[in-house]
């Protein structure tokens, strides 16, 4: 038994503070991997920088060269909800580095500011792993949530870094790092993966996660959720992303929100948002949706756009094949199949 | 290649506001609201100023 866990258990039995399991130590949301609203796999086929579009599970974003795929899988660890595994393609002969990234929004990141703090997490690879080891950066800026792109292209403010190494086995062990934040931090990004991979990618070569824990302190402590319970951890994501879907509907007509047309083609419709946001959100949707007029039929090829959005609604307008009303009400409806979904993304 | 960027400018009329679309690589179209602190948005601010750059 690890010190902090002997001193949890003490704690505990005498009623103090159990420090080591409370909610709210762990600074990285969805560090599970619980939560993957976009899907649970996910293929990139050339080098990309982390960006807004290259999420993958929930506040994880990937970034590498060549050809990678990012997939949810079964953790070797039963305190573990999922593991994450980033996976070099089979046949992917670029060499480079390739990571996994995390990027902290500055309301977060500023308490960290001048702090001890320890990363830990368990890491495992593949038999046929082909980076020469793997990296754990943690790169820190002074400017304000400049987002993950400008993190990883090393372009925050005031750029800054920590690199540790660390060769991997393929036995899932757990590794902690600790360091000092520097004091003028407002925002924080780690790359945690692939260093200098090279040769040609065979089936097993990737390296799997869980667990990720980023706490105050010199000490790693046992991991828990940062928001304790599983419906926190889905709220926290959600601050960043949400994906209102059609996808798990017993209808192929899903509804998704009422609103009024304002021309034969066109209709606004706001859709509350189920968490506020951190900032006004993108939008865009997939797969087809219509709306529907007041004969009860669907008005198909509905397009989204922004209109109005805040942190806590998505106003937004459609625009479509021509037979709505204007003055009617109107409800966005999935257009006949069960895969259609809109999303709504404030990510860094 | 690069996404593309179409402005949507604010229409008095129907009283819809504008916005910036970005049509992606996939072709994936995202409607991007006016927010500065939006990172979308300061991704096409970013895009304008590097377009904007004199070359030598």
């Amino acid at each position: 038994m690890s010190r902090a866990q002997l001193t949890s258990t003490v704690e505990q039995n005498s009623a103090g503070a159990a420090a080591p399991v409370v909610a709210g130590k762990n600074y990285i949301a969805n560090s599970g991997f619980d939560i993957w609203q976009r899907g649970t796999s996910f293929t990139f086929s050339s080098t990309v920088a982390a960006s807004t579009s290259t999420y993958t599970a929930d506040r994880w974003a990937f970034g590498g060269t060549g050809a990678f795929t990012v997939t949810q899988q079964t953790p070797s660890n039963t305190a573990s909800p999922y593991a994450l595994r980033l996976q070099r393609t089979s046949g992917n002969s670029t060499s480079g580095d390739s990571f996994i990234t995390y990027t902290m929004e500055t309301n977060t990141a500023k308490l960290l500011a001048g702090q001890t703090v320890t990363l830990s997490f368990y890491m495992k690879a593949g038999s046929g792993f082909t980076g020469t080891t793997t990296y754990i950066i943690s790169r820190f800026g002074t400017g304000t949530d400049e987002g993950s792109n400008a993190g990883y292209s090393g372009l925050f403010t005031g750029s800054n870094q920590i690199i540790k190494t660390q060769t991997p086995t393929t036995t899932s062990t757990k590794y902690s790092y600790t360091f000092v934040v520097p004091s003028s931090t407002k925002e924080m990004i780690f790359l945690i993966g692939y260093s200098g991979a090279s040769g040609t990618a065979g089936s097993n070569d990737y390296l799997e996660y869980e667990q990720m824990q980023l706490e105050l302190g010199s000490v790693a402590t046992p991991w828990s959720r940062a928001a304790g319970t599983l419906q926190g951890e889905l709220a926290l994501a959600m601050r960043y992303y949400y994906r209102a879907t059609s996808v798990g509907s017993s209808s192929n007509y899903q509804h998704f929100g009422m609103g009024q047309a304002y021309s034969s083609s066109a209709a606004k419709v706001p859709i509350p948002l189920p968490v506020a946001m951190r900032t006004a959100p993108s939008i865009s949707s997939t797969g087809s949706l219509g709306l529907l007029n007041a004969a009860n039929s669907a008005i198909g090829n509905a397009s989204v756009g922004a209109d109005g959005v805040s942190t806590t609604v998505a106003g937004t307008y459609w625009t479509g094949s021509s037979g709505l009303v204007a003055g009617n009400a109107t409800t966005l409806i999935a257009n006949g199949n069960s895969s259609c979904y809109i999303e709504f993304s404030s990510e860094l | 290649m690069p996404s593309i960027y179409t402005v949507i400018a604010a229409d008095p009329t129907t009283l819809v506001s504008g916005s910036i679309q970005r049509t992606d690589e996939d072709g994936k179209v995202w409607s991007i609201p006016i927010d500065p602190a939006n990172s979308d948005y300061q991704a096409y601010l970013a895009t304008l100023a590097a377009n904007s750059a004199p070359t030598a």
